[in-house]
This record gives structure tokens, C-alpha cells and sequence, in this order.
């Protein structure tokens, strides 16, 4: 025994067996390793987190696709919608009027939501949360658009409007994110919540128009 | 003896690792068709403003790859008074001006040529397409095509007739309208059927 | 050291041991590597338990919490049937809200509440037919976006052919999601829906309830 033990020599060690398990607990090593680094390591959020663009009322928002600037801001438990329907709710309907130049092509922002100060997020949809974009609008011609969304009235104080080309969030990933503070109090919320005059929501136009 | 050095035990490895190197850029290399190359037209055909060109590309439908070859004569960007195919006159916002882009087009009468796109640029590259329907103009669908013979369309769903209008004539012009800010000079008008291909016509 | 390497070593030559053993960690490793990757997703989840469907009572189905109230039958609804001498609508009233932090949209609400095949009601196969719509009940107009945070009386249709018999009942389901990530796109949705709860309510004719 001891004879054939010195007789091998010593490189066929590495084609041993322990070679091949120390290759499968190194594979399994390096993909456990990856999964950890993935999940442990926040950069997952961070690295694809869009860029926010912040303003207020008034301010004209610069983005990659364009400027944003909300003109207006009212709120009440009914709206008119462009068809004629009305619209009510439970909880408020804020209605905000904005004006929207593309940049560089035509381009329509499809993403219109409302932020509150707790991360909830209240999108537009075709009917019950209108909000019509008159489709792509032509690079430096201001395109005037409204959105009207309900939301619960402990949603108003703080909230914001979020903008941006993209309708799939997927997609908002180191994108350019337009968000307004709307500058809204707890008093808005008491006071449009009591309110039942229908609010009107403007169909889409092009140009300045009267407000400035 | 010496064992072998670290280069000669892995020199199949180093070998390989350009290889998979340039496999794996290969392999995702689909992304750049994807996200870039057919995204808008990119191979293009440059021509003047004046003299007849020929554009040759291929649309594709139902049968598969419809193969098309087009004669273009870009005559005249100049300001619109209606929109394209309408009688009634425009009425635009303030800051918005009208332009009307005066095209030449021939070629075969069963080439389906409707499902075109029309872009202006100004010289520093900033675009503006033809709108069909906008809050401030509507006009006709097609920018390529005369609106009241439109010849026959792509074969685009089953049980319906792709050509039922009149019939196209062998040449004809028309002249799309395209809306832009004041102030803004038209450099180059911009057709495709389709990306990637195009045709760049300057307009200077 | 020197015995047990002197064991691994005489292991070495036996090379139809050695492919087993080789072929083993392979297997192995293939089996760690995806036990790692976080495994496969089960095809077929099993059967949750239906509980009885009573009016009144919330009812989680993941995106909403849907509260059936009564079911009966109407002959007008603005949009869908209005002088329509062809089709009838049943109509089950019940409260929805919605559970997370983001909208949800109409369809999956309509997807979620549907009604065991009867007489006069198309759908697709043999399963439960989904409703066809969803209307608020306070201003008659269409529910395409559920809001977190807000309370809806809405009213889930379905049309039925006029020719057919008034049901004197009908049976629901009651269709529930769980939020998972998607193994398409890792984004995280509302998948595998599963009936939750299932049972019998009366529906109401318009002539009973105007006697």
C-alpha cells in the first residue's frame, strides 16, 4: 500500500474526487454569493430610481422630455368630465390644470398620479380619473391639459402631482420624473370635501392661453 | 521539473475568454436593434430639395415582406393656409405657425403607400411630426398619399379588402401640414415607411 | 493528514465510482443552484379552501376587499341596456375598496366577481362568468380605476338574454390574487387568482320589488 502511495505522482491529486466537490461548493459559493450581493445591497432601488424633478405651483420644471408647469389647482366631491358625465365621490376630486412643453420630438406624458405624503399613489384612468393628453405634443408649442383624481380626503394635505412620459412605473427607471407640490393644506381637504359644485375638466388645448 | 505556470495551466481559458467575450456582447447585441436601430429611421436616403429621387424599402403585413420603390420630389416648405386635405381654414393658437409641405411623389398604383410618417426638423435637429389629429389641427390620415385616392392599403387583417378605394394615379402631389412654434425654420423633411429606412430631404 | 489523504487517493483510480461521484455533485450542484436562485414557481398552486359566500361580510380577494350586498335584476342601466328590449342586467350591488397603496384597475375588480354559468348569460367554456362591468352607484358612471383609500358602492352586470327565465338565485365566485413577483419581468402583480369564496343569493325581480 504504502509502495503505491509514493509511486503516484503528486499532480494527480488535483484530478481527485475532492476536486470535483470543491468545484460544485465553489459554483454553488459563487451563485449564493451573487443572490446575497442582490438581495442584501440596496442597489436595486437606488441604482434604478428615476430622477425627481421637484417644483411648485407656478414653477416651470425642467425635464429630459420637457418642461411642467401647474397653473391651477381646485377640488370638490364632483366633476364634469369633457364628455358631460358627472362624477361623484366619496372622497375628493382634485382637479389640477398644467401646461406641458416636449423637448427635442413630440412626446405625450402618459403618467399623471397623485402622490400623498404616505406614498400612495392615485393614477388617471379614462373615465372615473380623466385626464386627456391630445396626444403627442409638437417640441415648444405649450399644450394645455387637466387631470381630475379622487382621492380620500387625508390624501390632500401635502400631496403632489407626479408626471412623466412612461405608463408603465417599470419603465420610470432612471427616467426623468416631473413631481408638484401642490401645496395643499388640511383646510383644501375640508373645504372641497363640503364642496359640491361640479368642477369643470378642460379638454387638451395648444398655446399659452389666457393665464399668462 | 517545475510544474507548469499559471498562464499554461489556464492558456485554454485565456483562449477562450476573448471568445465568450465576444459571444456575450453578441448575444445582447438584439438590444441595439431593438432600442436604437428600429426605433426611428436611421438608414438614410439624403436627397435636395427640387430633384427627383428614388426611394426603395419594404413595409411588411400579413403576406410578409411587401417590398416598395417610390419616386420623391420635395417642391416647397412654405406657410399653410388649410390643413391637408380640409377646406376649412386654419385656426391656430398664438405662437403656432402652419407649414405646408408641397411633395411630388410616383410609382407603381398597387404599391400600398398609406402608412407613412412625415417629420420636419429645424437646423438644430429638433423634430416635428405630421399630425393627423391634434387639439389644434385634423387632417388627413396619411401625409404621402392624395386623401381621396389613397391606392391600397397593407394587408394588415383577415377579411378585409386592402384595396376598395379609387385607384391611384401613377403621380401625384400633396401637401401635409405640419404645426410648429413661430420663429422656427424648417432644414429638413424627414419620410419614412417604416423604420429603419428614411428619406432626408433638405429643404434649404 | 496523511491517512485520510492516503484514502481520498485510493479513491482516485476507480474511475466508474469516480463519473458516479462527479455526476452526483453535479446533480447536486444544479439542485443547490436553483434552490439558491429561490427555486422553481409551483405550476399548479394547490386549491385554497372555498369559504361560503354571506352578504354582509368583507371578503379579502387580495387587491380589494369586495362586500356583496344583493343581487337583482334591472332593466335600465345607463351605457349598457338603456331601451334594450333584447338583453336584461343583473346587477349585484356590493362595496369594494381597494387594499394596497397604489390603483387598481376596473378589469381585475370585474375579473374578481364572477357568476356561475345560468340561462341566457354568455361566457367563455364552462367556468364562472366574470362580470361584464363595473358601475358606481352613486352617479351611474363606469368604475375603470379603484383609489386606495376610498369606500365604493358599485354595481357589478352582467347582461342576459331577455328570451331567458328570470333566475330566482344565482351563484358567485368569488376570485382572490396574491401579490407576487412576476417571473416574466420581477415586477411584483397581482397573479394566481383562485376562487375564495363561493355561494347562492337570491336575486331580486324589479316587478317584486315594486309590489
Amino acid at each position: 500500500m504504502g509502495g503505491r502511495r509514493v509511486a503516484r505522482p503528486p499532480s494527480s491529486r488535483l484530478t481527485g474526487l475532492p476536486r470535483q466537490a470543491a468545484f460544485a461548493v465553489l459554483l454553488v459559493a459563487a451563485l449564493a454569493t451573487g443572490r446575497a450581493v442582490e438581495t442584501l445591497m440596496p442597489v436595486g432601488d437606488e441604482v434604478a430610481a428615476p430622477f425627481e424633478r421637484t417644483g411648485g405651483v407656478g414653477d416651470r420644471i425642467e425635464a429630459r422630455w420637457g418642461d411642467v408647469e401647474v397653473t391651477s389647482v381646485a377640488g370638490s366631491t364632483r366633476i364634469e368630465d369633457p364628455y358631460g358625465a358627472t362624477h361623484v365621490t366619496g372622497g375628493v376630486y382634485v382637479v389640477v390644470d398644467w401646461t406641458y412643453t416636449a423637448a427635442g420630438e413630440p412626446q405625450v406624458p402618459a403618467w399623471v398620479a397623485i402622490r400623498d405624503t404616505e406614498g400612495r399613489v392615485f393614477r388617471t384612468s379614462l373615465e372615473r380619473n380623466p385626464y386627456s393628453s391630445g396626444g403627442a405634443a409638437q417640441p415648444g408649442i405649450p399644450r394645455r391639459v387637466a387631470a381630475a383624481i379622487e382621492v380620500p380626503a387625508d390624501a390632500v394635505a401635502g400631496a403632489e402631482l407626479v408626471i412623466t412620459l412612461e405608463p408603465n412605473p417599470e419603465n420610470h427607471r432612471r427616467d426623468d420624473v416631473a413631481v408638484v407640490d401642490l401645496g395643499l393644506t388640511q383646510d383644501d381637504a375640508d373645504a372641497w370635501a363640503a364642496s359640491e359644485e361640479p368642477l369643470e375638466v378642460a379638454e387638451p388645448a395648444d398655446g399659452p392661453g389666457a393665464m399668462s | 521539473m517545475r510544474p507548469p505556470g499559471w498562464w499554461r495551466r489556464n492558456r485554454w481559458g485565456l483562449i477562450a475568454l476573448p471568445v465568450t467575450v465576444v459571444a456575450a456582447l453578441a448575444a445582447s447585441s438584439y438590444r441595439v436593434e431593438t432600442y436604437w436601430w428600429v426605433e426611428k429611421p436611421r438608414d438614410l436616403v439624403h436627397a435636395e430639395r427640387g430633384e427627383w429621387v428614388t426611394f426603395s424599402a419594404s413595409q411588411y403585413d400579413r403576406t410578409g415582406d411587401v417590398p416598395f420603390t417610390v419616386r420623391v420630389r420635395l417642391d416647397d416648405v412654405r406657410p399653410a393656409d388649410t390643413p391637408f386635405g380640409e377646406d376649412a381654414p386654419l385656426e391656430l393658437p398664438a405662437g403656432v405657425q402652419a407649414v405646408a409641405v408641397d411633395l411630388a411623389l410616383a410609382a407603381a398604383p398597387d404599391v400600398p403607400l398609406t402608412s407613412c410618417d412625415l417629420v420636419v426638423r429645424d437646423a438644430s435637429g429638433t423634430e416635428y411630426a405630421y399630425q393627423s389629429s391634434s387639439p389644434s389641427i385634423s387632417q388627413a390620415t396619411s401625409p404621402c398619399v392624395p386623401p381621396d385616392a389613397r391606392g391600397p392599403e397593407l394587408d394588415l387583417f383577415e377579411g378585409l379588402d386592402p384595396d376598395t378605394g379609387p385607384p391611384r394615379p401613377g403621380e401625384w402631389t400633396v401637401s401635409p401640414v405640419v404645426l410648429l412654434p413661430d420663429g422656427v425654420e424648417v432644414a429638413e423633411v424627414l419620410l419614412s415607411w417604416g423604420p429603419p429606412d428614411g428619406l432626408l430631404i433638405s429643404a434649404e | 493528514m496523511a491517512e485520510s489523504g492516503g484514502r481520498l487517493r485510493r479513491l482516485g483510480p476507480r474511475a466508474p465510482r469516480q463519473h458516479l461521484t462527479l455526476a452526483g455533485s453535479a446533480a447536486g450542484a444544479v439542485a443547490l443552484a436553483v434552490l439558491v436562485a429561490g427555486g422553481f414557481d409551483p405550476l399548479e398552486k394547490p386549491e385554497a379552501d372555498v369559504a361560503p359566500l354571506a352578504a354582509g361580510e368583507a371578503v379579502d380577494l387580495g387587491p380589494f376587499t369586495v362586500t356583496v350586498d344583493r343581487m337583482r335584476v334591472v332593466d335600465e342601466l345607463p351605457g349598457i341596456s338603456e331601451g334594450d328590449d333584447d338583453t336584461r342586467v343583473l346587477a349585484l350591488v356590493a362595496t369594494v375598496t381597494a387594499t394596497g397603496t397604489t390603483t387598481q384597475y376596473g378589469a381585475m375588480l370585474s375579473e374578481s366577481v364572477a357568476l356561475e354559468q345560468l340561462p341566457g348569460v354568455a361566457g367563455d367554456g364552462d367556468g364562472p362568468v366574470p362580470a361584464d362591468d363595473v358601475y358606481v352607484m352613486a352617479d351611474g358612471t363606469r368604475l375603470d380605476a379603484v383609489q386606495p383609500g376610498l369606500e365604493y358602492e358599485v354595481a357589478l352586470v352582467w347582461e342576459q338574454d331577455a328570451r331567458a327565465d328570470v333566475p330566482s338565485d344565482a351563484r358567485l365566485v368569488l376570485v382572490g390574487r396574491t401579490l407576487r413577483e412576476s417571473s416574466i419581468d420581477r415586477s411584483m402583480e397581482w397573479l394566481d387568482p383562485l376562487p375564495v369564496v363561493a355561494g347562492v343569493l337570491e336575486v331580486t325581480a324589479p316587478a317584486e320589488e315594486e309590489s
